[in-house]
């Protein structure tokens, strides 16, 4: 597999928090690779490095050792600028929590990422607001309130906005954590279809086994290595 | 989405403390139009009373003339001034004349006098005026009697005529240096009795007659005089006045025969007060921004903590430090443009005068709208700056951690 066909590189990452007596090592020497359109969760226990991992990959950490490539990308040499830009581009992000901004309107929060791609006119944004906004199946909800939505219903519109800026990857952290089994069941199958017709490569970091269940490959991780891979 | 609607929402949906914002900057903005509206005011109108009283905005006097500053001269000099001829008074008119400002110009005398009573003696500045002269009537407020009509009429503040024990209609000697420099010696009816208004706290000793009366008593010209002054009927055209006149006389070739002076160069003492007053109440009212503004920056710091995770959402998205900062920037300042609502109210309001009064009325005019507003917003907008930038540069992965 060539490296422009991989959505993710990691090469020997280390994450380490702390100092001396209190230093923690989340993430020992991690090797791996994620490949575009693949649809890949990262199972293991609490305190295993799932979140440690999605940070870095994520761009909202820094590795203690280590390179990493997203979307063909060094992320290592970059300035705080190009994270910024970078992450706006090649990353998505779904929250356990959802993140909406409560403030604002469905329709506005999935156009909130797409205003920093000044490339995007606002009749594109519109266009890619709807479609996404059909996607999820909230075409009805569009113009309410973050707070007004269910619990499956936000982490829709979170799944939206994620994905409206076509990213080469969306990473979602527990995002089935604080939703009921039947709403668990229809995020994981929306993203899994989102996954298809878009190609663009989901990682989740979950320990729900339906989650686990629907991925390509399972990647466990044991006090911050690689424990077990898995492929179907 | 318009890029403001974000700001604006989060504004109004955390509407407590948006008001607190919003009071704080609305007291401020009032504050800062008040005080300064005051300040202004009083300066100007001290400033008006020490030209009509004393100076003139412009004063054209023989080129020996070396006195400066009027409250100065009082107390220390006592011998003669050098004297226009009556053909030079009447060149200095035609100069101040020539500027083409509208306004009252008057030949004068000035000279101390050592006012005498069976009481007392009292030193004052004496002030001839031509006896149409009206312009300094408005600097003096009448506590009794009525101002000089003819010769040998003379009004005094009423400082020196309780020091004197005098009152309207009594008779006071008077005692000068002639413009020989011998003594020399008059008599005055009292006629009125008034206070130098707005500079009653200056202590100014100083009475007012005719040019005639004060010509006669030292021996001069009646025609003759120590000064021409002019009173604009706008004083803010004072600076362009003097060059014009300036020009003219150069023109003329009068630069040997004229000096040239102004109110800022005559009233010295006065104005260098009047100037530190203003100082005073605009540093005082710098340190009280200063406070307003670490106020809102904690309001705006205490935002930020309670929105840490709506920051690190924005700033996972790709928001850039800037970018947010801009938008808590932007809330903040639209609650200062709310706040700016309560200058309607202050601009129009009858209050204002009768809380004022109309003599040192607060400047307050729409016109005045949009520099408040420009202050309202970059002072809320730079308040805010700091705790929204710092916010935005926490660690992303501690912000967004799910506890």
């Amino acid at each position: 597999m060539s490296a422009a066909a991989k959505a993710v590189v990691l090469e020997d990452v280390s994450k380490v928090y702390g100092q001396g007596a209190r230093k923690v090592v989340a993430l020992r020497n991690l090797s791996l690779e994620i490949a575009e359109g693949e649809f890949v969760t990262i199972a293991g226990p609490s305190g295993s490095g799932k979140s440690s991992l999605l940070n870095l990959v994520g761009c909202l950490d820094f590795p203690s050792s280590g390179s990493i490539l997203v979307a063909g990308e060094s992320t290592g040499e970059m300035r705080a600028d190009e994270l910024d830009r970078h992450r706006s581009r090649k990353v998505g992000f779904v929250f356990q929590a959802f993140n909406l901004i409560q403030v604002l309107t469905v329709r506005e929060n999935i156009e909130l990422p797409l205003l920093l791609r000044p490339e995007l006119k606002a009749a594109d944004r519109r266009e890619r607001v709807e479609r996404f906004l059909r996607a999820v199946g909230l075409e009805a909800q569009g113009n309410q309130r973050a707070n007004e939505l269910s619990g499956g219903q936000r982490q829709r519109a979170a799944i939206a906005r994620a994905i409206a800026g076509r990213p080469a990857i969306v990473l979602a952290d527990e995002p089935t954590a604080n939703l009921d089994s039947e709403n668990a069941a229809a995020i994981i199958g929306l993203m899994r279809d989102l996954n298809r017709s878009e190609g663009t490569s989901i990682v989740f970091a979950s320990h729900d086994p339906e989650v686990i269940a629907a991925a390509d490959r399972v990647i466990r991780l044991k006090d911050g290595m690689i424990f077990s891979e898995t492929r179907r | 989405m318009r890029r403001l609607s974000y700001p604006l929402k989060s504004a109004i949906s955390s509407w407590r403390r948006s008001l607190t914002i919003g009071v704080f900057v609305a007291a401020l903005c009032f504050l800062g139009l008040i005080s300064a509206s005051i300040v202004e005011a009083s300066v100007r109108s001290m400033r008006a009373a020490l030209a009509e009283a004393f100076t003139g905005q412009v004063q054209i006097s023989p080129a020996s003339t070396t006195e400066k500053d009027m409250v100065d001269i009082m107390k220390s000099d006592w011998g003669a001034l050098p004297l226009l001829s009556p053909a030079a008074v009447e060149r200095a008119k035609a100069a101040l004349a020539a500027s083409g400002f509208p306004g009252e110009t008057v030949a004068r005398i000035r000279q101390n006098l050592v006012l005498v009573s069976d009481k007392a003696k009292e030193p004052v500045l004496a002030l001839g005026l031509d006896l149409e002269a009206k312009g300094y009537h408005r600097a003096i407020v009448l506590s009794s009697g009525r101002f000089p009509e003819a010769d040998g009429e003379m009004l005094l503040t009423s400082k020196d005529a309780l020091a004197l024990g005098v009152k309207v209609g009594d008779e006071i000697g008077a005692l000068g240096t002639s413009s020989e420099g011998y003594m020399a010696d008059g008599a005055f009816r009292v006629v009125g009795i008034g206070s130098i208004d707005r500079l009653g706290a200056f202590g100014i000793s100083a009475a007012f007659c005719s040019r005639g009366s004060l010509a006669s008593m030292l021996g001069i010209e009646r025609t003759s005089a120590t000064d021409v002054v002019a009173l604009l009927d706008d004083e803010t055209q004072a600076a362009r006045a003097k060059a014009l006149v300036a020009a003219v006389i150069a023109k003329t070739g009068g630069k040997r025969e004229f000096a040239l002076s102004d109110i800022d160069s005559m009233g010295g003492f006065v104005v260098s007060v009047a100037n530190a007053t203003a100082w005073f109440l605009y540093g005082s009212l710098a340190v009280l921004m200063a406070v307003m503004s670490v106020l809102i920056a904690d309001i705006v710091a205490l935002s930020c903590i309670e929105r840490r995770k709506e920051i690190g959402t924005l700033r996972a998205m790709g928001f850039s430090r800037r970018h947010v900062a801009a938008i808590f920037v932007a809330e903040a300042a639209v609650l200062a443009i709310g706040a700016l609502g309560d200058r309607g109210f202050a601009i129009t309001s009858p209050s204002m005068a009768f809380a004022f009064g109309n003599r040192v009325f607060p400047r307050l005019a729409w016109s005045d709208l949009p520099a408040l507003a420009a202050f309202a917003l970059s002072f809320t907008a730079l308040a805010a700056l700091v705790p929204s930038f710092r916010a935005a540069g926490a660690a992303l992965s501690e912000v967004l951690r799910e506890e």
